[in-house]
Formats: structure tokens, C-alpha cells, sequence
């Protein structure tokens, strides 16, 4: 069994970008996924999303309605890239329904309905990059 | 961990979701763009939504859902709907403000 350094020294090296307009949801989700161990970066539009790339990321979680790119156009254009490839996955308050079409259409890896709430969100960062809950 | 972080943020939500409130109903009162209400509806939706705030974020959908029916199809009615959803959205937050 794993002891809990040993888990949060494996989520340390797992890297997590986190794409969104609101403020709020930027500095929530990121205190949150730095509780639960992960190294997190913050991208409010597409600028800094394109000065984070300059680093590599395991994972992308890029909200939808943003005013400067969409996040299915946004997931587009860093497919196209030859950056190593991240998982990239949607989340928006947006119906579940749209969400899932967005996602399939955009080629992204999968998505989160941000009404399932911060709890939900962390577990579903920690499942998609294959580690325990805290 | 969600006590913390609801502990952490409330003050500032309750303070920007008064702003966007605001904004909505000052963007009705002067005739304006159908799309910047269902904006401010649907950002706060998803802040609520996050912070497990879920009857304010119910109720942002609600209003979201009747923004896109004005914007997409000149329904008054929704228009009135979102009126009377930002009139709740307003008393909820003075209730969340209230808590201890």
C-alpha cells in the first residue's frame, strides 16, 4: 500500500492546466488541486494559455464559453500542435448534453459539468491522471 | 476541504455575483444586449455551481436558459423571466451574506 508521501510525490509530477475566464474558478480550482497534491498552472485567455505552453502539461481542463476563444476552438488549435500530448478535457456549466457534443467534436479526451462542484472536479482530475482520491 | 475553500471564497462571490445581478438588471432596465445577461447568468451559474452554492446556481440556470430564449428568439417573456430570476438570485445572495 501506498503511503501518503509516496502518493502526493506521484502527483507532483503531474502537471495541470487550467483554462477559464473567471477568476474565481482559476484560483478555486487551483487551490484545490494544490491541496490535493498537484502542480498547477492558470490561464485566463488565450495569451497566457499560449505563454503556459512554452511547459508541458498531463493534463488541460479548458472551460467553454470563454469571450476571446471558445474551449472546443481552443482544444483545436493545440491538437494541431506537435507539443506532446496532453490529455485535454472540456468543463463548463453548460447543459451535459452540449458539453458532450462539443467535446466529441473538438477531439477532446473527455469533460466535467462544473454543477457536480469542486469536490467532483478534484476526483475527476485524480481519475483521469490515475491517482487516489485524497 | 470544501468548507475551507467555500470559507475562503464566499465573501468575494457574494460580492462579484452582486455585480453581475446588477449588471443583468441594468442591461434590461436600458434595453441592452440579451447575450452580456445570459453571460453574467451563465458565469454566475458556474461559479455557484462550484462552490456547491446549488440553489443559486439552479437559479442562474433558470435565468440563463430564458436569456437564450430573448437572445435567440426575441421572447419578452423570457426577458421578463429573467427579471423575476435576478429578483430571487438578489435575495438569495442577502441570505448567503446573512449567514454566519
Amino acid at each position: 500500500m501506498l503511503s501518503t508521501e509516496v502518493v502526493m510525490a506521484e502527483r507532483a509530477r503531474k502537471r495541470v492546466l487550467i483554462v477559464d475566464d473567471s477568476s474565481h474558478i482559476l484560483e478555486l480550482t487551483r487551490d484545490a488541486l494544490v491541496h490535493a497534491g498537484f502542480d498547477v498552472t492558470i490561464a485566463q485567455d488565450r495569451v497566457e494559455v499560449e505563454r503556459a505552453m512554452d511547459d508541458s502539461f498531463d493534463l488541460i481542463m479548458i472551460d467553454v464559453l470563454m469571450p476571446d476563444i471558445l474551449g472546443d476552438q481552443l482544444t483545436v488549435m493545440l491538437r494541431n500542435r506537435n507539443s506532446p500530448r496532453a490529455l485535454i478535457h472540456l468543463f463548463s456549466a453548460i447543459p451535459e448534453s452540449e458539453l458532450k457534443g462539443r467535446t466529441l467534436d473538438a477531439g477532446a479526451d473527455g469533460y466535467f459539468c462544473k454543477r457536480e462542484g469542486i469536490s467532483a472536479f478534484v476526483d475527476h482530475v485524480c481519475r483521469t491522471l490515475g491517482r487516489v482520491t485524497p | 476541504m470544501i468548507d475551507e475553500l467555500r470559507a475562503k471564497f464566499r465573501g468575494r462571490f457574494i460580492a462579484t455575483a452582486k455585480g453581475r445581478v446588477d449588471k443583468a438588471l441594468q442591461h434590461i432596465a436600458g434595453a441592452g444586449d440579451a447575450a452580456v445577461v445570459r453571460g453574467e447568468l451563465h458565469s454566475l451559474a458556474g461559479e455557484a455551481a462550484m462552490l456547491e452554492f446549488d440553489e443559486i446556481a439552479s437559479s442562474a440556470r433558470t435565468g440563463e436558459q430564458a436569456a437564450r430564449r430573448w437572445r435567440d428568439h426575441g421572447d419578452l417573456k423570457g426577458q421578463e423571466e429573467c427579471v423575476a430570476v435576478l429578483a430571487v438570485l438578489g435575495k438569495q445572495l442577502d441570505e448567503l451574506a446573512a449567514e454566519p
